[in-house]
Formats: C-alpha cells, sequence, structure tokens
C-alpha cells in the first residue's frame, strides 16, 4: 500500500500530537485546565472528522487547525481587555538582548495581550514545526499576511519583555 | 540596501523557509557582512528567538491528560467498529483492525496504574470511566451474538410438527393469523398435482395454530375432492430446513411414500390421521392427511395422475 495513502486512527494520532496539540491550547488560553478540556474537543471533533485527513503527513498541521477553530469557537463571545489595540504591536521594538531573563509566565502574560490573529503565528513560529505556508494555510490567510503579523507580533513581544526586565531592575 | 530593510528581510528568514527572493536574502546577507551593527542584532535576535521557542515550547503536559483522552477514544473507536459507522474512505487503522487502539488500552494500561489517584473513588478514575462504555458495548455484543445462535438453532422435529398440525381444526383453519414469514411464504410443492387439490383460504398460508409465534412455519388446508366417497381433509406445514433438527432424509413426495415412513395413526383434530415427510431444498413439507393408508394412497394416485 502507498504509504502516503496510509491510513489512521485517531488514537494514534493522540498519541504522536497529543504534547504538541496540548502545548499550542495553553499558549492559546493561557490555562492548563482550559487547555486540556480545549485538547479534548479537538481530538473529539477530529475523530468525527477523521475521513477528511487525506494524508498522514498532514495530521499534525490538520489537527491545530481543529485545535485553533475549536478556541475560537469558543471565545468568540468573550471579551479580552488585556489586549493591546492593533496599532500599539506597529511600533518598533527596542532590541532586547539574547541573555535577558524570562520565564514561561511572563512569556504567556505578553502572548495573552496580543490579539489571536498575531499570537497564534508566533506561537507557531516559535513551536518550530511549521513553515510559512503551512501557517498561513492553518489559519487560511496568505503567507505575506503571516509574515507580516509575525514581524509585528515578534517586535511587540520583544518590546514587552524588555519593559518587563527593565521594570524587574528598578 | 540600507540596515532597516535588510534587518526587516532577515528576520522574516528567520526559520528558513519564508519563502523570500533569493536575491532580496542574497542583498541583505551581502549588508550583514559589512555591517557590524546589524550583524550584532541579527545575531542577538536569532539567540532570542531560540531562546524564547525553547520557552514557549516549555509546557509541562499534565500527568494522565493524554491517558485520558486515549481511553475515551478507544472506547469511540471500539463503538465505531462494532457498528461499522465510522468506516470513511478506509478508517481502518494502520495495521489491523482495532488492534492499535486495543494495543494502546494495554500499553497504556501500566501508565495509568502508576498514575496518582485523580479521583477518591475506583469508578471516578479515568481508566474505568473509560471502561464502562467498552464494558457495555461488549456485553451488548455478546447478547446479540447469543441471540443469533438461539435463532439459528433449529427447533422442530417432524413429530413435533405433526402434533402442531394435529392441533389445528379443519373447520377452524380460516380463522388461523396469516403467514407473513418471508422464508416459507409462497412455497407449496412444486409437484403440478397439487393443483387437482381444493385448497382452503385460497392457498393462503397460516400461521401457527396457537397464534402466540405465527411465523415459525406455514400451514395450508386442503381437501382431496371425490364422487364416490367423501372428501379427505389435509394439512401441509411448510419449514424452513434451518429449523428443522432432523429433516426427512426422502427428497420428494414419492419417495417419501416409499419409505413408508410416517404411516403411524394420529389422533388430531381433523381425525384420525397420518402423516408423510420430504425434504426439497430449503424445504421441509410434512403433511398430515385425515384418515389412514387408503388416504395417502388416493393422495398420490391424485398426484401421480396425468394432468387433464
Amino acid at each position: 500500500m502507498d504509504e502516503s495513502r496510509r491510513t489512521v486512527s485517531l488514537s494514534e494520532l493522540a498519541r504522536l500530537h497529543y504534547p504538541l496539540v496540548y502545548r499550542y491550547a495553553f499558549r492559546l488560553c493561557g490555562s492548563a485546565a482550559e487547555a486540556e478540556d480545549l485538547t479534548q474537543q479537538a481530538f473529539l471533533t477530529a475523530h468525527r472528522r477523521l475521513d477528511q485527513l487525506r494524508e498522514q503527513e498532514s495530521a499534525k498541521a490538520w489537527l491545530c487547525a481543529i485545535l485553533r477553530n475549536t478556541f475560537l469557537t469558543r471565545v468568540s463571545s468573550r471579551q479580552f481587555p488585556r489586549m493591546v489595540p492593533l496599532q500599539a504591536i506597529a511600533e518598533p521594538a527596542d532590541e532586547l538582548p539574547h541573555d535577558a531573563i524570562f520565564d514561561s509566565d511572563e512569556l504567556q502574560q505578553v502572548l495573552s495581550e496580543l490579539p489571536e490573529e498575531f499570537r497564534t503565528p508566533l506561537i507557531l513560529f516559535y513551536f518550530d514545526e511549521f513553515t510559512y505556508r503551512e501557517i498561513a494555510e492553518q489559519m487560511d490567510v496568505p503567507i505575506g499576511t503571516v509574515m507580516s503579523r509575525l514581524a509585528r507580533a515578534k517586535s511587540y513581544l520583544r518590546r514587552r519583555l524588555e519593559t518587563m526586565q527593565s521594570a524587574a531592575a528598578r | 540596501m540600507d540596515c532597516r530593510t535588510a534587518l526587516e528581510i532577515l528576520d522574516r528568514e528567520g526559520t528558513g523557509m519564508s519563502g523570500l527572493p533569493e536575491a532580496d536574502l542574497a542583498a541583505a546577507e551581502a549588508h550583514l557582512a559589512g555591517c557590524g551593527r546589524c550583524a550584532a542584532i541579527v545575531d542577538n535576535r536569532r539567540r532570542l528567538d531560540r531562546k524564547i521557542g525553547r520557552v514557549l515550547r516549555a509546557v509541562d503536559v499534565p500527568r494522565g491528560a493524554r491517558q485520558r483522552l486515549l481511553v475515551q477514544l478507544a472506547a469511540l473507536e471500539t463503538a465505531d467498529d462494532d457498528t461499522g459507522v465510522a468506516s470513511g474512505e478506509g478508517r481502518a487503522a494502520s495495521g489491523t483492525g482495532n488492534q492499535p487502539a486495543v494495543a494502546l488500552i494495554t500499553a497504556e494500561w501500566a501508565n495509568v496504574a502508576q498514575a496518582p489517584a485523580e479521583g477518591s473513588r475506583w469508578w471516578q478514575r479515568p481508566l474505568w470511566r473509560g471502561a464502562v462504555p467498552v464494558a457495555a458495548c461488549l456485553l451488548v455484543a455478546a447478547i446479540g451474538f447469543f441471540s443469533v445462535i438461539w435463532l439459528m438453532t433449529p427447533r422442530w422435529s417432524v413429530d413435533e410438527v405433526r402434533r402442531e398440525l394435529a392441533k389445528i381444526s379443519f373447520d377452524s383453519l380460516e380463522t388461523l393469523r396469516d403467514f407473513n414469514g418471508e422464508e416459507v411464504a409462497n412455497h407449496l410443492p412444486a409437484d403440478p398435482g397439487w393443483q387437482k387439490l381444493e385448497w382452503r383460504s385460497g392457498q393462503t398460508a397460516k400461521g401457527l395454530p396457537d397464534g402466540s409465534s405465527p411465523h415459525q412455519f406455514a400451514v395450508y388446508g386442503f381437501v382431496i375432492p371425490g364422487r364416490q366417497r367423501r372428501p379427505i381433509s389435509g394439512l401441509l406445514a411448510v419449514v424452513p430446513r434451518h429449523r428443522m433438527r432432523a429433516p426427512p432424509t426422502a427428497q420428494s413426495l414419492s419417495a417419501a411414500f416409499s419409505a413408508d415412513s410416517s404411516s403411524d395413526y394420529l389422533p388430531a383434530r381433523i381425525g384420525q390421521a397420518v402423516s408423510v415427510a420430504w425434504t426439497d431444498g430449503d424445504v421441509v413439507y410434512v403433511c398430515l392427511v385425515e384418515g389412514g393408508a387408503d388416504s395417502l394412497d388416493i393422495l398420490r394416485r391424485i398426484l401421480d395422475a396425468p394432468a387433464a
């Protein structure tokens, strides 16, 4: 049988990709309990739609896309008062030294300030699992849009981390 | 190329998979080679990106979370296999059937067992929560299996069919429930001689005499007409062969007459009667005829007589 056409059970996919999908969920929502719930919901949705998965090689991106849709559906009616206006993201960043000290919680705090359309490409970029094109396909936007959003999100991230550094030093 | 453009291009090229034009990248790299400040910035950003990536990916997966999901999925996949619902375009797992799901349960069993208790009661633990639907599915499947076995088990002997026929009052034949079982409906013997008989109820098959299980076998009533003697009543039972414990060895009515193995008198509602039984393909016929051996002989002669 052609290996690319080999079909899989969702249990196999869960065994392989659960950590990635959970970490993605956690970075999207910022809560461990909600991340587990989101991940479970995404896999159950995937189970119902498994016949849509044509190639096992694209399973990782497919699961991440389902996870993101699940997240967006869940939060569509919520308000995120901590989010920054898009204009603020466009500001040029100060250079943060690579030996700056920051932890996972601080990083999550900055991520949670970003609107989802900027947060998602940033998370997927730093997960180092997908190309720009794959990120664009998951988000259903042109690749140029992904690169533009990513550049602005990275700029904002550096600036916010630098601000945190300065505040901690005082 | 100026510093700002070069930094923007190289920032986007972080993963090496940006798809930026080669010429732009080459120009940016050339700028970097001649600009110490930009080279330092790019180096710093790349190191920072690697560090952010490490911190961002360092998320602890809750212990037991994957196992909880796997148990749930295994139950769903087992249910799918049982019902044949989730086939799509080949949803069989790689390997064979639901083997991966079963293997996963087995493989994860140890992990779950070693994990700290997540509920104060054994039935609240994830493994048991998942096992209950699986056990229910297995129970339903077992009941279905044994029901099929029970239904397929032969239930009747020729003698039992004869005794059932003996309970039928010929006059009340028309009041019996119609037989609507598909297996033996419209299965009158192929022998054209049977057409010479007078059929009660217009050749409509009737159900079992007690009416409690109307679809076990079909019963027809007939009359052997006579000019110089009174008509002789008869009953013909048609039974699916697989419902018979020991189908008759005779393969035709003529062979059954020759065997003469059923000439014992039987007290029946239609009077003293004799019977004859034979097997024809997937159907067994049991015929009860009022009277004795002479009635059987009359029936045989009528059936054997050439059509007018």
